[in-house]
């Protein structure tokens, strides 16, 4: 007999003391991964997590406790643990937020995965792998549909009730080139909140064989003079920025452990006035955050405001600890994970200049493709990060010139965004299923992107010409 | 548990599932969250059921989180459709006949035995430890692990203890960080340093930046920990090996005369160190490098019988993921020199991206976020620059090892100098 999750936490209420309040999460979710390389079926992975997390409060006291075993031994243990918690830890800034939010949500979509049989999956998929072979330098290429299905209930001992269902397909496709010694390989992925229509309706032969075309173009590219340029970031290596640079040092837990070097800096101007950065729960393209795992609903949250330091992104607690309201950006990996200040969609606001405008306007610099990046690191505390880029291209006399082999950029929090030249009209957002941020072993789903920008001074790593 | 898998086992036979490994992790987790004020505890009770199955050749696997009969036998019957849609594997030879273990101590009973209390105990003396320094952020885990592995052929299991700690240290604007790992609660207090935290954090506070240029340098545990990692150790797993994807080949001299490096999986205590591996093979020594010349790989089951070798006892696995060659602990030898010796360097502290380098080419390229310039016994310190350079030819021309390994994560290293080094800054 299937088990409702609702009375599972109808349960855990009636199981608590006297004084006792409890904000409960169950969630389950499923990930199905189909690996096609060099044209044929090669690997099927079906992975399935499950847990209730379950938080009690009790005289502005809380413990956490959590059990992936869904039988009453293991729950009692879990809620007795989360009593010991909050008898040793003492007293705390935070309490439950009495919350009666009653809302049942789910991102949209067509096709049921289960609705495809798995062959009908497998054949499209060689189908499109097979797209990838544009000549004989490519030597291997590997395609991978995921399909996540992720089911949230989350449930307050004062009557709150959220139920989130989140629907999510995606396609990761790497070229491995090789002529004369040279070897190259790039990959790109492509996510959607959808269902199976995501495979029929993107052209995803045409979206494997750019990675091709690209993979094949940069194996004899050279790399690009190092040192300071001007640059313009494509959305995908800017979102990766605004990420690495401004949004990490942005979440809460850093700022109240004085963990962020911008811990001290809000309303200071930290970037060009131009720049607005914006955490959003719903944006077109970005992934689904409609809430956050304290159940408060995510709301767009201007980090930079007019170039000015604005907001940082928090839990109920840190917003506490800080005095701010709450931003919606408590986040776990999975229910038995504890909460914690994470981003969601993090983009910047677009300007008014045709992308094309600003590749006229430059007589020398870089055009920085995020196609085939390895992402970013950021050392919050010091305000010094670094993301690589995949193949870019040099302009030339206001013209895309010959490509480049991808490169690391680097620099400081501080300097990056003061240095703008113009910001682009256009907009896109990006987030990858098969990988996500990690922070503290937990690893979320984000989403990134913006305009396209042209920064006068950004520092390339390479030998300077 | 063990009668409802044997049933299980059973079940599968009778599905017709040639061969099948059941693999089950239960993590016990006790964990607190602090800076100088106690942030939070948590506690976990994590299970994990990975059903590996083999049909003609044809491999799938299922994975779920808890453990129970009904997920049990519900798993087994999707991994075996599964298996039916899976490719052949023509080098597939099948799972391991016979299972065994190791002699080595990963079980301690201290940690055993520690509850939320002794946690806030070991919070109170750090906290003692950094005096007028602020604890900008930390956690404490404490982690007893169980893990059982069986096939219709053998099962093996083991319950191993883990603390790890990471603590940051602030002691006016900058942060200093770090990762602390073991096995057992009396060595990770005897390793846990956080008096040198509170020094490094305090030289920060007058960093600079670093004119471009060539210089030697001095890598601390932790950048060679990173470096080595990405630019050498991840390049000897077999299974890149046998895609062609390393440039390091048996019996090439890659590195000086005085580098030893070897993977080990049975130094008691230390962090990667077990019993078995992956496979249900017993952990053992393997020398990868000696004298700069590679002479073995990292190997599991399945790719050490693809090289018709005998397995290195690296198979690492979770539940929902296959096992695939990586170290247990990587030792490098010492050297002779003394950190004292030398004058005139930038001491490298913490790098930042190392993910970015080229491994394949050797090209070496590293954001340095904390490291000092040592001109004269002063120190200067430095922030915000890059290391652009040539790692292959670092290995095998530009090194010296020093004297003094300790460990970071499941590396025991020393520190190493390497001299001309391109840095990039201002």
């Amino acid at each position: 007999m299937e088990i409702l999750y609702e009375d599972v936490a109808n349960f855990i209420v009636s199981n608590l003391k006297f004084g006792e309040e409890a904000e409960i999460r169950i969630e389950e979710y499923r990930f199905l991964n189909l690996k096609i390389t060099d044209g044929k079926f090669d690997e099927i992975k079906n992975i399935r997590k499950f847990g209730v997390g379950i938080r009690l409060f009790r005289d502005k006291k809380f413990g956490f406790s959590a059990t992936t075993q869904l039988n009453k031994k293991a729950i009692l243990e879990a809620i007795e643990n989360a009593r010991k918690i909050y008898n040793v830890q003492g007293l705390s800034v935070y309490d439950l937020e009495p919350t009666d939010i009653h809302d049942t949500i789910s991102s949209d979509f067509q096709i049921k995965h289960e609705k495809i049989p798995i062959e009908e999956k497998i054949f499209l998929l060689e189908d499109i792998n097979k797209k990838s072979f544009v000549s004989t330098t490519i030597r291997h290429a590997g395609t991978k549909l995921g399909e996540m299905n992720y089911h949230k209930e989350f449930y307050t001992s004062t009557g709150g009730k959220i139920i989130t269902d989140l629907v999510a397909t995606a396609i990761n496709h790497y070229s491995y080139a090789k002529s004369s010694g040279k070897t190259e390989k790039l990959s790109n992925t492509k996510s959607s909140m959808s269902g199976f229509e995501f495979v029929y309706n993107e052209n995803l032969s045409s979206f494997v064989e750019y990675v091709s075309l690209l993979t094949e173009k940069s194996l004899h590219a050279r790399d690009p003079p190092g040192g300071y340029q001007t640059v313009i970031l494509d959305p995908k290596v800017l979102g990766l920025l605004l990420h690495e640079a401004f949004g990490h040092p942005s979440e809460g837990d850093l700022i109240v452990s004085g963990n962020s070097i911008l811990r001290d800096k809000k309303g200071i101007v930290i970037a060009d006035e131009r720049i607005n950065i914006v955490d959003s729960g719903i944006v077109d393209d970005g992934f689904f955050v409609p809430y956050d795992d304290e159940g408060v609903r995510k709301k767009d949250t201007y980090i930079v405001y007019n170039g000015i330091l604005n907001s940082f992104l928090h839990t109920k607690r840190t917003a506490r600890i800080c005095n701010d309201k709450f931003t919606g950006n408590a986040r776990a990996e999975i229910s038995y994970r504890f909460p914690i200040a994470r981003q969601t969609n993090l983009f910047l606001e677009p300007g008014n200049v045709k992308p094309e405008e600003m590749i006229k306007d430059t007589q020398f610099g870089l055009y920085l493709q995020g196609i085939g990046t390895k992402g970013g690191h950021v050392d919050p505390s010091t305000g010094t990060f670094t993301l690589s880029v995949g193949p870019s291209f040099i302009i030339r006399n206001g013209e895309l010139s010959e490509i480049v082999k991808g490169v690391t950029i680097s620099g400081n929090i501080f300097d990056v965004l003061k240095y703008v030249d113009s910001i682009g009209n256009d907009f896109s957002i990006h987030f990858n299923l098969f990988k996500g941020c990690r922070k503290d072993s937990q690893t979320v789903k984000v989403g990134f992107g913006g305009p396209h920008i042209k920064l006068r001074k950004v520092m390339i790593s390479g030998k300077s010409n | 548990m063990e009668k409802v898998i044997r049933e299980a086992l059973k079940y599968a036979e009778k599905l017709g599932i040639d061969e099948i490994e059941i693999f089950v992790k239960n993590e016990k987790i006790k964990k607190m969250n602090f800076k100088s004020g106690l942030e939070n505890m948590e506690s976990s009770d994590f299970w994990g059921t990975g059903i590996r199955v083999i049909v003609d050749g044809k491999q799938a696997l299922f994975s779920t989180t808890g453990f129970s009969e009904n997920k049990l036998f519900d798993g087994i019957k999707i991994a075996y459709k599964m298996s039916r849609v899976s490719k052949k594997d023509p080098l597939w030879e099948g799972l391991p006949e016979k299972y065994g273990k190791s002699k080595v101590q990963v079980e301690d009973k201290k940690i055993k035995s520690s509850d939320f209390a002794d946690i806030k105990d070991i919070w109170l003396q750090i906290k003692n430890d950094v005096g007028n320094a602020t604890i900008s952020r930390g956690n404490i885990s404490m982690i007893v692990e169980k893990e059982y592995l069986f096939s219709y052929n053998d099962h093996i299991s083991e319950e191993r203890t883990k603390i790890s700690s990471t603590i940051g240290i602030r002691y006016d604007r900058f942060n200093f960080q770090k990762y602390f790992s073991f096995r057992s609660m009396d060595i990770f207090k005897e390793n846990l340093d956080t008096k040198s935290l509170v020094e490094k954090s305090k030289l920060l506070e007058s960093a600079q930046k670093i004119k471009t240029g060539r210089y030697n340098i001095v890598l601390s545990r932790e950048a060679v920990t990173k470096i080595f990692k990405r630019m050498l150790i991840s390049l000897l797993s077999s299974t890149l090996v046998q895609k062609g994807s390393t440039p390091y080949i048996i019996e090439e001299q890659v590195g000086i005369e005085d580098l030893v490096i070897k993977d080990s999986g049975i130094v008691d205590f230390a962090p990667g160190s077990r019993g078995f591996d992956g496979d249900g093979q017993p952990t053992r020594e393997t020398y990868l490098i000696e004298k700069g010349e590679v002479k073995n790989y990292i190997y599991d089951y399945y790719t050490a019988k693809i090289d018709g070798v005998e397995t290195t006892g690296n198979a690492h696995r979770s539940f929902n993921s296959l096992p695939h060659p990586e170290p247990n602990n990587i030792i490098i030898s010492s050297g002779d020199i003394k950190l004292e010796e030398l004058d005139n360097y930038v001491y490298i502290d913490k790098i930042i991206g190392e993910k970015l380098s080229r491994p394949l080419s050797g090209l070496l390229n590293v954001s340095v976020s904390s490291g000092f310039l040592v001109k004269n016994g002063e120190k200067t310190p430095l922030t915000g620059f890059i290391i652009y350079d040539d790692f292959f030819d670092i290995l095998k021309n530009r090194m010296k090892i020093l004297k003094n390994q300790a460990w970071h994560e499941n590396y025991f290293v020393p520190e190493i100098f390497i001299e001309n080094v391109l840095l990039i800054g201002d």
